[in-house]
């Protein structure tokens, strides 16, 4: 099983790609459950707890049953399961719907937790030799590199401008938005501050000196990859061939 | 024959500087030799530097004149690691460089081997620059710099966030490259740090003068009867913080806590008890990761105890809003960049007061008294964000207290100041515990701990000790 | 491609980055922020979030202000939220719901011969970028009838052109920046 972790980032974008595509296709709620079942075992494989995903998605519980409502209330022609005045606020059109999108969301979580078992800096390195071109790849690796310290930074800044004395939720809505412009000010002027001296301190080390640039990472696929690509490729084609001539 | 040998230099920043910031300088320098340049704040080290390396006239705009020869490769380490370090591992920074120039894979793993060796920072190599201390920070940003195989090295004010155990590292790292043949130029303002110089300048109304090496530097101290005697001038004192069996962890994280390894979610300290007074400086020391900075934000109340309680004025806070508490405790964090949110240093002292609906007269006369106590008056008109790192951490002492708070919380106040700065900072804040206010200081600075501090508190292996008046 | 990103240079490309990388630390705060706003209008707050996220786009083509830019921040933070793992719901599906608010938004800068600067160019184009977002995610996931549909577009119109506004505050003050 560790074979499943070690695979080439390329291999799991790949896999990742198949499901998430499929997730977004299909429409009937047999499909996506059995496609779900799928997730899970691969899940196992990665050695990824479902209960993590789980405990990611849990946030959108309140989504699904507002959403279960919804589509109870808008789509007609149903029997309802509970009704007030007329008006369906439960039906079982509605509940299926509200499946739907919540096995749909925890397939693309899933697949998204299988890039995790990689590291970013490799997954980046996957997307260069597939000729991302690399200002872009750059960019991301940046990006990467200062998330957590701008997430840090909005945190700070949130308890300081409350430290000010400053009661947020009590405050008329023009001044809302003059507050939040300063709250975002210290965090975005730094960014750019930091932007400059980084600018200089890439310059001095030769970005974009050289037209050809060479790389310490090189990742090779495998035989296993191969394998695993092959066998990805064959399932999704097969299960959209036959969910397409089965909707005409 | 020279590594570095600039000639007479001059640069002006744009139309709005009318004079040049130096002129007809010239410099010099072996290879083999380490050249210090010290200077006032805002003379133009760091101007000069950039000249020296090449990013000006190349990157930098501004009136520049003069020839700059080097014999090789010239590399540059700023100040602040965090403005240099972009890749998210320690092994993809150090390759940046090499890969930019389309080095051989083998010739870039050799070098890296070789620098992370140098640096000490072997076990580190895929660690997330994040995750590491101020010190092997710097010293990643410079290996960044080595790995690039320079002739000519310059660091600007490399050192100052360096904690004492990695600078000695750092020192010696560069000692070395000296005797390998490496030419050094080193922006300085601690005198600690220039020990290593062999040749030493000074920058000054727009010129460099060599100055001599002085070996020992004198340094004043003051005795603990002196401070004593001073503290028990200060108005009356009052227990305003009190802190009853706190117990505190940052879940989910696994902590490394003086060097060591935490196992999942173990107390970063626990049962602890203390007490703070007003008109009275406390400081609050200990190793890096030891907890200072979190022990702050629980007293603010930007964190919340996981067990036990912080008592404010005799009455449990937990139940305080921020705004509330922030009426109370004052609270600086360690960056002041972070916490300017307004858009003059006027509006910066007057922004809590403006919303916490108070009248316009009393906050035009708390604005005006803080902007003379803190000698800010002649910028008041200033962008926040523009003003220099001494001026902005005035601002934001400034706008904590117009919010008239019984205490203050200071983390780390003395980082990115110099020497002088620092002493404007001291005077400031025996002013304000004269006026009653306590301030507990988080500090590093022992120097400046020990000569201001009443009491001093350490943390250390999740306990605290009380030291008394001074340490070691 | 690459004599695209020739054009941008080496501050453009960080500050492109670090825009990127602030639209999704924001994250976090968003919710709070949000419900702040949303309190007394009885409107959920997650309705109101994408104004928050869509602001840095604006915010960054203005600052660059050059063709591409909100495009280049787009495709940033789609491969950022991929590799970064722990943002988002998305999952690869970001690569669309990421980049093509950027594509709308260059489009529309470039149509009506907007400069990234001016006010009503970021108050329409953070409304353009968060309906292109609502749509895109409501296509992908939620796949509404049509009535909560338009409900749900028009909020995000309202947040988008907060958003938009919120760029142009922060975009002026940051124009005092010494850079
Ligand atoms: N990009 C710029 N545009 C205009 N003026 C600038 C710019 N950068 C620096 N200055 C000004 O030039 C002067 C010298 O700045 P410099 O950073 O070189 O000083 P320094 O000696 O390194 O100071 P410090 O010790 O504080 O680092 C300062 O007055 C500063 O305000
Ligand atoms: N937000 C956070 N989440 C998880 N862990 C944290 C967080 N902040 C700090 N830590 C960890 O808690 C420990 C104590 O951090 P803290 O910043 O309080 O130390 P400190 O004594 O202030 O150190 P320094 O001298 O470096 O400022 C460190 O191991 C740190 O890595
Ligand atoms: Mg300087
Ligand atoms: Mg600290």
């Amino acid at each position: 099983m560790k074979a499943f972790l070690s695979l080439d980032p390329r291999t799991k974008f790949f896999l990742v790609a198949c499901l998430s595509s499929l997730a977004v296709i299909f429409r009937e709620i047999y499909l996506l459950s059995g496609l779900f079942a799928f997730s899970l075992l691969l899940l196992l494989l990665f050695r990824i707890s479902p209960a993590q995903l789980l405990h990611r998605t849990k946030v959108l519980l309140g989504v699904v049953i507002a959403l279960a409502f919804l589509q109870s209330v808008f789509t007609s022609g149903e029997q309802a399961l509970v009704s007030l005045g007329g008006i369906s606020l439960l039906s079982v059109t509605g509940i299926l719907l509200a499946g739907e999108f919540v096995l749909r969301i925890l397939i693309i979580v899933a697949s998204a937790a299988l890039l995790g078992t990689s590291d970013s800096r490799e997954l980046i390195q996957g997307l260069i030799q597939w000729k991302l071109p690399y200002e872009l790849a750059f960019m991301a690796a940046m990006g990467v590199r200062f998330l957590p310290v701008f997430a840090q930074e909005f945190r700070d800044a949130f308890s300081a401008i409350q430290l000010r004395g400053i009661d947020l939720h009590h405050l008329p809505f023009r001044q809302k938005l003059e507050v939040y412009a300063g709250l975002f000010q210290p965090v975005a002027g730094g960014a750019l501050l930091k932007a400059k001296a980084l600018a200089l301190s890439i310059e001095m080390r030769g970005f974009r000196a050289c037209e050809k640039r060479s790389s310490l990472l090189l990742l090779q696929l495998r035989g296993r990859d191969y394998l695993v690509m092959a066998v990805s490729l064959l399932l999704t084609a097969g299960a959209l061939a036959c969910y397409l001539l089965s909707v005409i | 024959m020279f590594a570095i040998s600039a000639s007479d230099l001059s640069f002006q920043y744009g139309e709005q500087m009318t004079t040049p910031l130096f002129k007809s300088v010239s410099f010099q320098l072996e290879p083999g030799k380490i050249a210090v340049i010290t200077g006032a704040s805002g003379c133009g080290k760091t101007t000069f530097a950039y000249c020296l390396a090449g990013l000006i006239p190349e990157h930098i705009a501004g009136i520049f004149q003069g020839e700059v020869k080097c014999s090789g490769r010239c590399g540059m380490v700023f100040q602040d690691p965090d403005t240099q370090i972009f890749m998210p591992r320690v092994q993809d920074e150090l390759a940046f460089a090499p890969e930019n120039l389309g080095l051989a894979r083998e010739e870039i793993e050799e070098r890296i081997t070789e620098v992370l060796a140098e640096t000490g920072l072997k076990d580190w190599r895929n660690a997330n620059p994040a995750k590491l201390s101020g010190g092997q920070k710097q010293l990643v940003a410079l290996g960044g710099v080595l790995t690039l195989c320079p002739a000519i090295l310059i660091l600007d004010e490399a050192l100052s966030q360096v904690d004492r155990v990695y600078r000695k590292t750092l020192k010696e790292l560069l000692c070395r490259l000296r005797d390998q043949g490496m030419a050094i130029v080193m922006i300085e303002h601690e005198a600690e740090n220039m020990d290593i110089a062999d040749e030493l300048f000074l920058m000054e109304e727009g010129t460099l003068r060599p100055l001599e090496i002085a070996k020992s530097l004198p340094v004043q101290e003051q005795t603990p009867q002196e401070k004593a005697r001073r503290s028990s001038l200060s108005s009356a004192k009052r227990e305003v913080l009190r802190v009853e069996e706190l117990r505190f962890f940052y879940e989910n994280k696994k902590l490394r806590k003086q060097g060591a390894e935490l196992p999942l979610n173990e107390s970063l300290f626990d049962d602890l008890f203390f007490s703070l007074n007003s008109g009275e400086i406390t400081a609050l020391t200990g190793a890096n990761g030891a907890g200072k900075s979190t022990l702050g934000k629980l007293l603010a109340g930007i964190l919340a105890p996981k067990k036990g309680r912080v008592l404010l004025e005799g009455n449990d806070a937990a139940g305080l809003s921020l705004a509330q508490r922030g009426r109370q405790v004052g609270y600086c964090f360690q960056n002041p960049a972070t916490q300017l949110f307004t858009q003059s240093v006027e509006e910066e002292i007057a922004f809590g007061l403006k919303y916490s609906k108070t009248e316009k007269e009393s906050q035009a006369a708390i604005t005006g008294k803080m902007l003379s106590l803190f000698e800010l008056q002649e910028i008041r008109g200033s962008f926040p964000l523009n003003i220099s790192w001494g001026e902005k951490r005035r601002l934001v002492i400034a706008a904590a207290l117009a919010l008239d708070p019984a205490y203050l919380i200071l983390d780390e106040p003395t980082t990115g100041l110099d020497p002088k700065r620092i002493e404007t900072l001291g005077t400031l804040l025996e002013e304000l515990r004269e006026q009653g206010t306590g301030i507990l200081l988080i500090s590093h600075n022992r120097e400046f701990v020990n000569g201001i501090a009443d009491r001093i508190l350490v943390l250390e292996g999740g306990r605290i000790r009380d030291e008394g008046l001074s340490i070691a | 491609m690459k004599s695209f990103l020739k054009r941008f240079s080496a501050f453009d490309l960080v500050v492109l980055a670090m825009m990127a990388a602030l639209g999704v630390a924001v994250k976090p705060l968003v919710v709070s922020l949000a419900h702040m706003i949303t309190g007394p209008l009885l409107i959920p707050g997650g309705s109101l979030a994408g104004g928050f996220y869509m602001m840095w786009l604006i915010l960054g083509a203005a600052i660059v202000n050059k063709r591409g830019a909100a495009t280049l921040i787009g495709l940033v933070q789609a491969i950022l939220v991929l590799v970064a793992g722990v943002y988002g719901t998305h999952g690869i599906v970001s690569v669309l719901t990421y980049t093509l608010p950027g594509v709308a938004v260059d489009l529309f800068y470039f149509l009506a011969r907007q400069k990234a600067g001016n006010k009503t160019a970021m108050f329409a184009g953070g409304i353009i970028a968060n309906v292109i977002g609502v749509l895109l995610t409501n296509l992908v996931f939620f796949r509404l009838p049509l009535l909560p549909f338009l409900l749900s577009l028009s909020a995000g119109a309202l947040s988008g052109a907060l958003g938009g506004l919120l760029a142009f505050l922060l975009f002026t003050r940051l124009q005092r920046l010494k850079v």
